[in-house]
């Protein structure tokens, strides 16, 4: 086995040092009834050749889309080539969680540089090292909410506008709360300031709001954090696309508490949702209550600056049944795609790709406005919008894809009567072409 | 040339600001094609109390000096490429660099589980083949690939022993954890409103039916049990015990953080596991990325399938699909399909290592027997230098104190930060919590007896230090990056964010 360096003369020398005469005798703690007698139906050993063979066929059995404007909590971006190639390095992706400061100090650096950038983006005093994704991120916010807001049993008040996949997640970790859960409404697409102010103000404990919302359309947040400071309601918010952070505030200058949002769209392409990584940040006085990993600066003997994972008596391996999170990891390697990725951008890069974004957004807006049948609310929105079809969204969806292409995600799937919205999402990456692709199929359809 | 000199690591690196140190106002890492459509500005179209014009503080830095910046920063990690990482309880074995090549595959990385379900095949066929393969590993017969670590497979199978019970109207209160478990076990319970009892460990290291038999009563609704234990040893009363558990109508789970010690040896369905979440960043090879991100599939008996996340993963014919029609599922757990990069490479890994060419093996079985057996080996070497609280045949990991170094004055955290003037990174330590002192070794099957040796030889002569010249540990480590970096200044000054100066 090529993984394993033991050799037959290997084992003969290892078994007589631990005075064995065979490998069987290593197991002999376990009931021989028990033990498994057949090959436990396993498939033969692929060499590295057979192993691209079988992947190859598997990525062979359906065609990749030619194009996409699905979005809807995961984005396509352009990803710097040098974010996978610094990613890759050994010595990032074969380290372990850094306990041991003394030789970790470059997880702990980027890190520490991740939780800063998290801090300017969102405008807020302190970010951690990051969760496992958006949505167990917004979960874990309310649940630290909930830890501060221990004295008392008010509602949870969740905006109607939240990612359906969020509400679900968070019902799931809220499962004993559940009776305390009131869905905020919308108006149109859009936050209710009227019923959400007379929510706010009838002993609530705790605001979810997420911006963009479903619908892809900014909440307003300086509206939402005036009304939040005329109350004692603990705000959390939640972001799917942290790249509108590029044109609009971080929640944390209107007042939120607790910033939570899905990390994906720095640094990763969308991988099924699967190489995500939660962003958490909050208030400086929270922050014995965070859950998960917190880098923090200090020195070492000979008074150089280093970093080191710090307060880790919040964390369950302290902690344990007292601990704020049971969490165990901070989706490092994602994270460190994040930071390399936002570290390329820079400031004008981000500002850059943002204008970009919204530009290709507005610039499909406003020629879809020309096409009498659909509509398209006036509520301001950055990369991604809804069309509303006069016809079932799911049509659509299906026509386009028999033509090898994705030309939105029909939130139908989601709630039936939503079946007649189509979310599109726009790229840096899509060319004018492409753009007036979309624009003529939905002039044309159905 | 001395065994200082031969085994000094090479973790001395220059110095290197942050980015933040490093950002000049006016330079770029990026770039974009021109606009090929209108310039929106946004406060054309978003109100103005919104809008921002910059990030303040964001980086400004141009491409070449990124690269070298986070370049230097990866020479400051200590990594399983670079040396032997003995970390207990954390499964340091190599990660094949074809896993990596495979997991880059653009078909599979440009998955949106938002297109239509044909256009998705690829990416489910390969959950759907690693869901069998874990089934044919475990005996379980069906798994959820959808939690993102071990920690979250454990609140999702909690989740679902809860939810079996309040499905039975069964009142239950507390699950039995042993004291020897992972703080992440009892930090499970209490998220979903267990509590917690403790079962001790007894003289031989492992739990005694006995002991089990006096906590347990009508309100216990499972036990949560690794295997091997956090000592390394297998839990020779497993079945027992599960018989004991399933008599009040309570559910076995099982904390596969040290499958690897047992992998193609047993299946734990046959030891009466209910429920299990496997770290397929331990067992199955998938890189541990300076903290994550981890998989934690969950596999459970077949009556106890309706109560996994939604969706499933199924498959009709030459069709995979995503059966979201689960009324008794315990809900979503993450937002889409569990952390799809770690499985692809799980799944490499896996198809790596079945049947030996002749049919009559498997590698699985030979990575526990190479896992088991280095871990005896170490057990053995370092006998008579330093205590083994239990000196029984361990699994793939063997626990050793400081006992016998404490008359000179040198604990285990100097004798840890010694290792690395060595060129190692340290065993865990302080853990499991029943051995005072712990340092828990785990060689895994990846190292040579070479490497073993040279590391044993390492560890008496700090041993060895320790009797003649304390000295020395206690002002360790000084031959590495950073010295002492002082962890107690962090929490009193906390600066968790760069500040200009």
């Amino acid at each position: 086995m090529k993984y394993i360096p033991q050799g037959p003369d290997d084992q003969k020398e290892l078994l007589k040092a631990v005075g064995l005469k065979s490998t069987d005798e290593l197991f002999q703690f376990i009931p021989a009834h028990l033990k498994i007698k057949n090959n436990l139906y396993y498939p033969k050993a692929q060499s590295e050749i057979e192993i691209r063979k079988t992947f190859q066929k598997i990525c062979a059995s359906s065609p990749a889309p030619s194009l996409s404007f699905a979005g809807c909590g995961l984005y396509q971006h352009d990803i710097p080539s040098i974010v996978p190639f610094i990613q890759s390095r050994s010595e990032f992706a074969t380290s372990y969680t850094p306990y041991q400061p003394e030789i970790s100090q470059g997880n702990l650096q980027a890190i520490f540089e991740f939780q800063t950038m998290i801090t300017q983006l969102t405008e807020c005093e302190l970010s951690n090292a990051s969760l496992y994704d958006g949505a167990t991120s917004l979960a874990e916010g309310i649940l630290m909410a909930l830890r501060l807001k221990k004295k008392t049993a008010g509602k949870i008040i969740l905006s109607g506008g939240l990612h359906p996949h969020y509400e679900q997640v968070v019902r799931t970790y809220l499962q004993s709360f559940l009776d305390r859960i009131v869905v905020a409404p919308l108006k149109g697409d859009r936050l209710d300031q009227e019923a959400l102010s007379k929510l706010v103000t009838s002993e609530a404990d705790i605001l979810v709001t997420q911006s963009p919302n479903i619908f892809g359309v900014i909440e307003d947040d300086s509206a939402i954090g005036a009304l939040v400071k005329t109350s004692d309601v603990f705000w959390v918010t939640s972001t799917t696309e942290p790249f509108v952070w590029g044109v609009v505030r971080g929640p944390g200058a209107f007042g939120a508490h607790i910033v939570t949002g899905e990390g994906q769209s720095f640094g990763a392409p969308a991988y099924l949702g699967g190489a995500s990584y939660g962003i958490f940040a909050t208030k400086n006085e929270y922050l014995r209550q965070v859950p998960g990993r917190l880098v923090g600066e200090t020195l070492d003997q000979k008074g150089r600056r280093s970093y080191t994972l710090t307060f880790a008596t919040r964390e369950q391996f302290i902690r344990r049944e007292k601990a704020t999170s049971n969490i165990c990891t901070n989706q490092n390697l994602n994270m460190l795609a994040g930071v390399i990725h936002m570290a390329t951008l820079g400031k004008a890069g981000l500002k850059a790709v943002s204008r970009r974004l919204l530009s290709h957004a507005e610039y499909l807006k406003s020629h879809l406005r020309e096409v009498s049948e659909l509509k398209i609310s006036s509520s301001p929105t950055f990369s991604e919008f809804t069309v509303d079809l006069p016809y079932g969204a799911a049509t659509l969806v299906k026509s386009a894809a028999d033509a090898g292409w994705v030309c939105g995600v029909d939130l139908g799937r989601f709630k039936p009567e939503w079946n007649k919205k189509l979310l599109i999402a726009t790229s840096e990456l899509h060319t004018k072409a492409e753009l007036d692709r979309l624009v003529d199929f939905l002039r044309t359809a159905p | 040339m001395n065994l200082l000199e031969r085994t000094t690591g090479t973790l001395v690196s220059p110095e290197e600001p942050t980015l933040f140190d490093k950002s000049k106002a006016g330079r770029i890492g990026y770039s974009l094609p021109a606009p090929e459509v209108p310039e929106v500005v946004a406060e054309q179209v978003i109100p103005k109390a919104l809008v921002r014009d910059e990030v303040l503080g964001f980086p400004e830095i141009s491409e070449n000096e990124v690269v070298r910046h986070f370049v230097r920063l990866s020479q400051k990690n200590y990594s399983i490429d670079t040396g032997f990482y003995p970390l207990g309880s954390c499964t340091m074995k190599y990660n094949p660099k074809i896993n990596e090549e495979i997991a880059r595959l653009p078909v599979l990385a440009q998955s949106h589980p938002f297109w239509d379900e044909r256009f998705l095949q690829p990416a489910l066929e390969v959950q759907f083949q690693l869901q069998n393969l874990l089934s044919a590993v475990t005996g379980l017969e069906s798994f959820t690939l959808q939690p993102s670590a071990g920690a979250h497979g454990e609140y999702v199978g909690i989740k679902i022993m809860r939810a079996y019970h309040e499905s039975r109207g069964n009142k239950k209160t507390k699950v039995i954890v042993p004291d020897s478990a992972h703080g992440t076990n009892p930090a499970t319970c209490t998220m979903i409103g267990y509590d917690i009892v403790p079962v001790p460990t007894g003289p031989r290291g492992i739990v005694e039916i006995e002991d089990v038999k006096k906590i347990l009563d009508s309100e216990v609704a499972g036990i949560m049990m690794t295997n091997p234990s956090t000592l390394g040893l297998f839990e020779e009363n497993i079945s027992q015990i599960a018989e004991l558990i399933h008599s009040v109508d309570g559910l076995v789970y099982m904390d596969g953080a040290n499958f690897n010690a047992i992998v193609g040896i047993v299946k734990p369905a046959d030891l009466g596991v209910d429920i299990m979440h496997i770290n397929v960043h331990k067992t199955f090879s998938t890189p541990h990325g300076g903290g994550g991100p981890g998989a934690g599939p969950v596999g459970v008996r077949s009556h106890l399938k309706k109560f996994l996340p939604t969706p499933t993963i199924e498959r009709s014919g030459e069709r995979f699909f995503y059966d979201y029609n689960l009324p008794d599922s315990i809900g979503k757990v993450s937002g889409y399909h569990g952390t799809f990069a770690i499985h692809v490479r799980a799944l490499t890994y896996m198809l790596s290592i079945g049947t030996t060419a002749d049919g009559k093996d498997t590698y699985l079985r030979r990575i526990a027997t190479g896992a088991v057996l280095n871990a005896n080996y170490i057990r053995h070497r370092l006998r008579g230098h330093y205590n083994i609280p239990y000196d029984h045949p361990c699994g793939h990991e063997v626990v050793i104190n400081d006992d016998f170094q404490q008359k000179f004055g040198v604990k285990t955290i100097h004798i840890a930060k010694r290792l690395m003037d060595y060129g190692y990174h340290p065993m865990t330590v302080y853990f499991p919590l029943v051995v005072p002192g712990a340092m828990m070794i785990e060689p895994t099957e990846s190292e040579s007896k070479e490497t073993l040796d040279q590391f044993c030889d390492v560890m008496i002569a700090i041993a060895n230090e320790a009797k003649e010249n304390p000295e020395i540990l206690l002002n360790a480590p000084t031959r590495v990056n950073r010295e002492k970096v002082d962890e107690l200044r962090a929490q009193k000054q906390p600066r968790l964010s760069w500040k200009p100066a």
